[in-house]
């Protein structure tokens, strides 16, 4: 300062540098200066910056801190979701193939008919079971393919919600086609075993049986 | 070429033992059409099913075309079927998800499969069933699920038709129409067995036998 009075007229700005002189200091300082150096302005210069900078940082970590947990949150979600769907899906599947052996059971007596029938007209077991299980093997692609569909169309309408719209199998990810294949794969599978027993079984009748119903 | 030799056939009930058939003995030629008329119960399914190779005999022999299918493998039985016997019923037991075409080719065992389109083609116009070629049976009148029936039963070219009461679910003119078919078939040249309790089915018949409580009695 004493230096500065020396240099009068030579000198119209003084920074001051890692001062610590933000906020109520400010004051202070400036009456201070006025005794040395009547007529300086005091400004404060850098601190709104740096308070705007700190404000942004902190708000930057304010925000990654909500993306973690968020990202934590969701994580949790997909755990206690992978962990339903590890219990729902073999569930699911087992409901499924239950439930198409039983209309594979109930379907039996006119299945019997048709089998008996054919049986008659000298169609071969083989045969006919050939014939029904490639029906069964149809209607399980046909099954396969819609709810591959109506699966694909209600993932893509929650996880448009939710997650964005990229379809994901809990566990792996496959694409699209490989998708596809799974359900229509595993659906068609699943109603031949289903279907095997009823068929089986049907080819088993006497023809006759069917033949003396009135 | 149909030849029944003191068959006999029981079966074993609740209560007791059922004597279906007695001391059976008759034989069809080709160029007959022979009836075996009788009320319910007397044992005509019984009697077709046997000829039928579908139902084995208790005693005596049936003789098909000079060979006795209860005395083959069950497949070379069942090929003996496919190849020389066609089945009418009174059910008609048509396949209710196969449209007409279907059914007619389904017991195509006999014949290649391009021969047996086009003999699937030949006998739904024989039948006046081309615009029916493509329906389902539930979408059939009765008379035409009869005519589906039999040209499934012709598919093979069979030597023998065996026909369980073919017009007891049938109006009168649709009976007749049926009646005419089968002896149309037996003028050129088959050989038919037609088992009913229907009076009208016996007068299209170049022979008919009485049959009562399991025992022929004329
Ligand atoms: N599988 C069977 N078990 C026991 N009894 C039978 C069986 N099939 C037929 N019957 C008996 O044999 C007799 C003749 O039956 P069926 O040949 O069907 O007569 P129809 O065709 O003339 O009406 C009947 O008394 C019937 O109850
Ligand atoms: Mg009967």
């Amino acid at each position: 300062m004493d230096m500065a009075g020396d240099k009068k007229g030579l000198i119209n700005a003084i920074l001051a540098l890692e001062c610590h002189c933000t906020g109520e200091a400010l004051p202070l300082i400036r009456k201070e200066i006025a005794g040395v150096l009547p007529n300086t302005q005091v400004i404060e210069r850098g601190s709104r910056a740096i308070a705007r900078a700190e404000a942004r940082t902190k708000a930057a970590e304010r925000a990654a801190a909500a993306i973690e947990e968020e990202k934590e949150a969701r994580a949790t979600l997909r755990q206690s979701r992978e962990r339903f769907a590890s219990v729902l899906i073999p569930v699911v599947v087992t409901a499924c193939a239950v439930w198409v052996a039983v209309l594979g059971f109930t379907d039996v007596r006119s299945r019997r008919d048709e089998i008996g029938i054919l049986r008659t007209l000298g169609v071969s077991a083989k045969h006919v079971m050939v014939m029904f299980m490639s029906r069964h093997v149809l209607l399980g692609v046909l099954g396969g393919v819609l709810g591959f569909v109506a699966g694909v169309l209600a993932g893509g309408y929650f996880s448009a919600a939710s997650e964005g719209t990229k379809v994901q199998m809990i566990g792996a990810d496959f694409s699209l086609a490989g998708l596809l294949l799974a359900s229509v794969g595993g659906a068609a599978a699943l109603a031949v075993i289903a279907g095997w027993i009823p068929a089986l079984m049907a080819t088993r009748q006497d023809p006759a049986v069917v033949l003396r119903e009135e | 070429m149909l030849e029944f030799k003191n068959v006999g056939r029981s079966f074993d009930g609740t209560q007791g033992t059922v004597e279906a058939l007695s001391n059976v003995s008759f034989s069809v030629e080709p160029g007959e059409l022979l009836a075996v008329r009788g009320p319910s119960g007397c044992g005509k399914t019984t009697l077709l099913l046997i000829a039928g190779g579908l139902l084995s005999p208790s005693s005596g022999q049936m003789i098909l075309d000079g060979r006795d299918p209860y005395e083959m493998s069950p497949e070379s039985r069942n090929r003996l079927r496919a190849e020389n016997i066609g089945f009418v019923f009174q059910q008609f037991h048509l396949i209710p998800y196969l449209t007409v075409r279907q059914n007619i080719q389904v017991a195509s065992v006999a014949v290649p499969a391009n021969e047996a389109a086009e003999r699937t083609q030949e006998l739904i116009s024989h039948f006046g069933l081309d615009d029916r070629a493509d329906h389902v049976p539930a979408k059939l009148s009765t008379g035409e699920r009869q005519r589906t029936a039999l040209a499934r039963a012709l598919l093979n070219r069979p030597k023998v038709i065996l026909a369980d009461e073919p017009t007891g679910n049938l109006d009168e003119g649709n009976a007749k129409t049926v009646l005419g078919y089968l002896s149309q078939y037996v003028t050129d040249g088959g050989c038919v067995l037609l088992v009913t309790h229907d009076v009208r089915a016996a007068e299209h018949a170049t022979r008919t036998l009485q049959m009562s409580k399991g025992r022929l009695i004329a």
